[in-house]
């Protein structure tokens, strides 16, 4: 056994140098690749956030050492007791101060209702349905936990998770599946899973480079048979795949002076997949 | 990735890239032409790496698949071309390896190229093939007793 491997040993050198005219052309087209845009936060949100947060603490002290604590701004306090009562609300579990919604993270939440059904469209879209109260309460927390109202790729017994106004957070359990009626199919080939604990994959779409593609969120991949196949786990490296995306979500961005569409994903098929 | 950073890359990587595609397409162009892919891939990519290692395992692993999706995509050679054909002895032996070698199914070609050619550990391989670190070993075992077999033939 140690023969062959001495002789695999030697297989090394059997390889040719490295060709240095490679350099060159290799420099050339990076000049020419456009790199994936990565979802990030907005830069041009930061400065209004903390103009947002500025604000707000303002408001904070001035209600508070100015006006006294819980009093309704209608009303000018003459009292700064924090024990002062609020008017009641309409709404449980929802308070109003100076407008502003105060979510105390007691609403009641309603059942669930998960209906996705991959066989008949591709109706993997769905939006969150969340009462008004705790809608607003969690716009005003967008920039803390990102809440997401719609989702794609739900799979049936993914939990949700919807951040209230303080670090805790509840499963949402009230899932409104809508059908996507805008979706078109591509196909999709070089599907590459590079090795690495955390998962990336890069898709192609063949025969058109220009063609940016993004699968944000996408984990698995749909079997005919209605099984999910974990990206992480697909025998070949290399397989044709189908994917769906919807035409009015179709971004066009410049990177130097090449104009790339990108496409975002939102599902990966192991079969042609019925787009109507 | 900047191209200051990219220049970085491909200057630490661009031979053991090269040497990866090599080993699959058995041709100089074709390797020239997988290791132009597999840096755009990695450039297009876009991401970031926690680690150089991180990165030299990313890497690999696009330049393998890159090199595979070329070898389908290539008509099929005859393996024992007469033009091949070297006078000296033992490059022509290395050749015969090459092509036993080549022979394997991939999964095993895979082990026997990081293991011999990129001198990957068995860790290594594991991360960048995604499996355990004990399937490494024991493709790496079956590899070389299938090349044994097929070798003492002749």
């Amino acid at each position: 056994m140690n023969n062959h491997e001495e002789k695999l040993k030697k297989l090394k050198k059997d390889i040719p140098e490295y060709p240095d005219a490679l350099d060159r052309k290799v420099f050339r087209a990076a000049e020419q690749t456009p790199r994936y845009k990565r979802p990030g936060f907005p830069k041009l949100l930061i400065p209004s956030l903390l103009t947002v947060t500025a604000v707000a603490l303002s408001t904070f002290f001035v209600t508070k050492y100015v006006y006294g604590w819980n009093t309704p701004s209608n009303t000018p306090s003459n009292s700064a007791m924090p024990s002062d009562t609020t008017e009641p609300t309409e709404t449980p579990g929802l308070s109003e101060e100076d407008g502003v919604p105060q979510f105390d993270n007691t609403l009641p939440m309603k059942q669930i209702t998960v209906d996705i059904d991959y066989g008949i469209l591709v109706d993997n879209k769905v939006s969150v349905v969340l009462s008004e109260e705790l809608d607003l309460a969690n716009q005003s927390m967008f920039h803390k936990n990102d809440t997401t109202r719609e989702i794609n790729n739900l799979l049936p017994g993914d939990n949700l998770e919807v951040y209230f106004k303080d670090d805790s957070y509840e499963e949402i359990n009230h899932i409104l599946v809508e059908t996507v009626d805008e979706l078109s199919e591509i196909q999709v080939t070089n599907l590459v899973a590079p090795g690495s604990d955390e998962m990336d994959i890069f898709v192609e779409y063949k025969d058109h480079p220009d063609v940016a593609i993004l699968h944000q969120n996408i984990q698995y991949v749909i079997n005919e048979d209605q099984t999910y196949t974990p990206l992480n786990s697909l025998g070949e490296m290399f397989m044709d795949l189908y994917g769906t995306y919807k035409e009015s979500e179709i971004k066009t961005y410049t990177s130097g002076s090449v104009t790339i569409q990108q496409i975002t994903l939102i599902a990966l098929y192991s079969y042609p997949p019925r787009v109507e | 990735m900047t191209n200051e950073q990219f220049a970085i890359v491909y200057k630490t990587y661009k031979v053991m890239v090269f040497q990866i595609a090599y080993s699959y397409l058995q041709n100089v162009e074709d390797a020239e032409d997988a290791t132009l892919e597999s840096f755009m891939r990695l450039l297009r990519i876009n991401r970031k790496f926690a680690s150089g290692d991180d990165q030299r395992r990313y890497l690999t692993r696009i330049v393998v698949n890159v090199s595979k999706d070329m070898l389908r995509k290539k008509r099929p050679v005859p393996i024992s071309d007469p033009v091949i054909a070297v006078n000296d002895a033992g490059q022509n032996e290395n050749n015969y390896i090459w092509d036993e070698v080549n022979k394997l199914p991939n999964k095993y070609k895979d082990v026997i190229i990081l293991r011999y050619i990129n001198e990957h550990s068995f860790n290594e391989i594991a991360s960048v093939l995604k499996i355990s670190a004990s399937a490494a070993r024991k493709r790496h075992e079956r590899a070389l007793k299938m090349l044994k077999e097929e070798l003492s033939h002749e």
